[in-house]
């Protein structure tokens, strides 16, 4: 169990856990005790040195719109985005809860339509959407318990940071955030549980005697109804979250492109010297184009084809998504495409002598030989794919204004203060984080597929 | 006893324009049926030309080999051979690398049978603990071991070995020859095996020939082995008959040796190794 522990380990180069696993195992316990403190002292000094060389670098540049933030401010405003990304997600629960109730209303009343039509007793329906409504106003009266608390919270925190000086900084900002959602879905719910009361009046007053308000009855109670078959879409601005997410399925879906466009194209190329000699000028003329000018001719093409009905308007799919996702595989594929055309041309003679022995026709070579042996070839190309990729990913999101991180980090820098440069470096360090993430993935699929371990480097 | 494999009048060279290297010159070879040929010679004679073009895997520049009566064009599964280095597939298993020759020579088998086949021959090699590992886990010997199971898997009538043990230490060796003369017992192969190691050829082969040192190498006269099976490598070290034989090889490489040393001086000719000169499918090519 220690030792595949210790095998995991290696294949995936957490180098850390090695002396860890060993001192468990009792194997030679000093000097890897020595080698573990090695593995995490040094590191230490070094990222002491780079925040202590920040801490000072923030008291003396000015940026353009103020002081350059500190390592402590932007973990204070890293904190506050993981707030905004949690009462964000309470948010989208108030939301659904709200557009599930409205919808479970219409349903309810188009019920009672139909059942008014055949002429069927309506009780059991009213009935039951007067428990509903009954439910809904108890979570509404939830909400209103739960904003005074939060209101009082909010409010001392603001008397206590006045006390202590602080007024630049957002104080309490998930329980501030939280109390507007919860207001805004309080709103909400009241004015869902008004609308069936108004209804339920014009249905009363659709047995009245007077005819004028009969007709106006009815054409209220047509009205109401007609809101309340109307599903809404949510406002909310999204959350970091949100934006790393749409990043990261933009970039596999880029990568994915890529993949599928350069891994045979690669083998095309490493089977066939012509065809190889055909396309590298090509190849070697596209290979050095910038992204940005990848991304705005991609935006003129996708915004061409995908055009008035046939836009893509989906959250998640939509045009600038594509410009994005395009642009990363058009600047990424290289890798793959030349790393697969190295392996497949330098396929082991002495494996090709087997097939020859064998008699393995042309397809046989290729799916059998050939393909196989340049597997880790291909892995080194993909690996390198990505890892351009995410770096190309930022800039054509800010470019094509798709809602990934590189759209958030252009807002904050359109918002020109300093809260927003601080966001910017906290982003910063999420962008490498997932980076160095996805290049790990990457190493590891890579070490599995290699036959000959000392062929893939950390 | 019928001829399987023969070569008549068979040259090699490599290379073109005035930088050839003439390898191999007036090679003469008849095999007959179930026979246990030793090929002896120092290295850089050209002994691993001389089983590619028996396998088919070059072609003669004149001369002609003849397998069962028709001209050697191209490698067939009918002539196996055993590589030097193993040549087997990294990403494959032991089962995987044997499934691929068998399912490429035996098409007439079941799936089933196929699987049963792949598993015989892996159990023939005492590899069956191993089935499933890749070459990258395996030693050396265990290796050439999947190399002999995947070359008798093809159901070869004749068996190319081209130093299939010289890599192995003494030991490994030792058990792998015992392996390989049982197999050749019990299966009814004619092999021809490469060595360099004149005791292996006494011990294994029914004739040993010297491959006289090139450029331009012929074969030299065979060495009949009158000893019976099976033989024992212990006692054998002391037998009279086993010594006059080895002696009478020795003597002969050694001689080709002096003479080839006096006639390079004589000629200021290159030494005793081929020219580098690595034949063209060996040569990687890059785009």
């Amino acid at each position: 169990m220690m030792q595949k522990l210790l095998n995991f380990s290696e294949k995936t180069g957490l180098t850390l856990l090695i002396p860890i696993i060993k001192i468990i195992m009792k194997d030679e316990p000093e000097k890897q005790a020595k080698e573990l403190l090695k593995l995490i002292l040094l590191p230490t000094l070094a990222l002491s040195i780079f925040f202590g060389l920040w801490s000072l670098a923030s008291t003396r540049i000015k940026t353009s719109v103020g002081a350059l933030p500190s390592p402590s401010y932007v973990w204070f405003q890293a904190k506050a985005m993981a707030a905004d990304a949690r009462a964000e997600r309470v948010n989208k629960a108030e939301f659904a809860f709200y557009e599930k109730s409205r919808a479970i209303l219409s349903g309810l009343l188009t019920e009672r339509q139909e059942q008014e039509a055949a002429g069927k007793p309506t009780e059991a329906s009213d009935a039951q959407r007067t428990a509903f409504v009954g439910d809904l106003q108890g979570r509404v009266d939830e909400l209103t318990s739960d904003i005074k608390i939060l209101t009082a919270d909010v409010d001392a925190a603001h008397i206590a940071a006045t006390a202590a000086g602080i007024t630049d900084r957002r104080i309490e900002p998930y329980k501030t955030n939280i109390l507007k959602f919860y207001q805004d879905a309080q709103y909400s719910l009241t004015s869902l549980i008004s609308k069936n009361t108004r209804i339920d009046t014009a249905i009363i007053n659709l047995t009245s005697g007077d005819e004028k308000k009969r007709k106006l009855a009815a054409r209220k109670r047509t009205a109401y109804e007609r809101q309340l078959s109307k599903p809404r879409a949510y406002s909310g601005n999204g959350s970091i979250l949100d934006y790393v997410k749409r990043s990261v399925v933009t970039v596999l879906f880029g990568f994915f492109l890529a993949a599928v466009v350069a891994v045979p194209l690669g083998i095309l190329c490493g089977l066939s010297k012509n065809f190889m000699t055909a396309v590298n000028p090509l190849i070697q003329t596209l290979r050095p184009v910038s992204p940005l000018a990848w991304v705005l001719i991609t935006i003129q093409i996708v915004d061409g084809v995908f055009v008035g009905e046939k836009a893509l308007n989906g959250e998640l799919i939509n045009n600038p998504f594509l410009h994005s996702a395009i642009t990363v595989a058009l600047c990424s594929l290289w890798a793959t495409l030349s790393n697969t055309a190295l392996g497949v041309s330098s396929v082991n003679p002495d494996y090709m002598n087997v097939a020859k022995v064998l008699k393995l026709n042309w397809f046989d070579r290729i799916i059998k030989i050939v393909i196989p042996s340049a597997i880790p070839f291909i892995f080194t190309g993909l690996r390198i794919t990505l890892g351009v990729g995410w770096m190309v990913l930022i800039v054509s999101e800010m470019m094509a204004t798709s809602r990934g991180l590189g759209w958030y980090i252009d807002q904050q820098y359109q918002n020109n203060k300093v809260e927003s440069l601080a966001n910017i470096i906290v982003c910063i360090f999420i962008i490498g984080i997932i980076g160095a993430l996805l290049d790990r993935i990457m190493f590891i699929l890579h070490k599995t597929v290699s036959f000959n371990d000392d062929e893939v480097s950390a | 006893m019928s001829i399987v494999l023969e070569a008549k009048n068979v040259t090699k060279n490599f290379g073109h324009n005035g930088h050839t290297a003439e390898v191999l010159d007036q090679i003469n070879l008849s095999l007959e049926q179930g026979e246990f040929v030793a090929i002896v010679g120092f290295s850089g004679t050209g002994k691993t030309t001389l089983i590619n073009l028996l396998a088919g895997l070059e072609h003669p520049t004149s001369g002609t080999i003849t397998c069962k009566g028709k001209p050697v064009t191209e490698p067939s599964p009918e002539r196996g051979i055993i590589f030097q280095n193993y040549s087997l597939m990294p990403w494959l298993t032991v089962r995987g690398n044997v499934s691929l020759a068998v399912h490429q020579t035996r098409k007439d088998l079941s799936a089933a049978e196929r699987k049963e086949c792949v598993e015989h021959y892996i159990e023939m090699v005492n590899l069956s603990a191993s089935i499933d590992k890749r070459p990258g886990e395996l030693s050396g010997g265990m290796r050439q071991r999947v190399s002999v199971a995947r070359a008798l898997s093809m159901n070869p009538e004749i068996l190319l070995m081209d130093e299939p043990l010289s890599a192995l230490d003494a030991l490994t060796r030792a058990v792998l020859q015992d392996q390989i003369l049982e197999i050749w017992q019990k299966e009814q192969k004619t092999i021809v095996l490469i060595t360099n190691d004149v005791n292996e050829g006494i011990l294994m082969a029914d004739r040993i020939i010297p491959l006289n040192i090139g450029p331009k190498a012929t074969l030299g006269p065979s060495f009949p082995v009158d000893l019976p099976r099976p033989r024992n490598r212990k006692t054998m070290n002391h037998d009279p008959h086993v010594k006059r034989i080895r002696n009478e090889v020795n003597h002969y490489l050694n001689e080709q040796s002096r003479q080839h040393k006096a006639h390079s001086k004589a000629d200021a000719q290159p030494p005793t190794r081929l020219p580098d000169l690595e034949p063209a499918h060996m040569k990687k090519e890059y785009c």
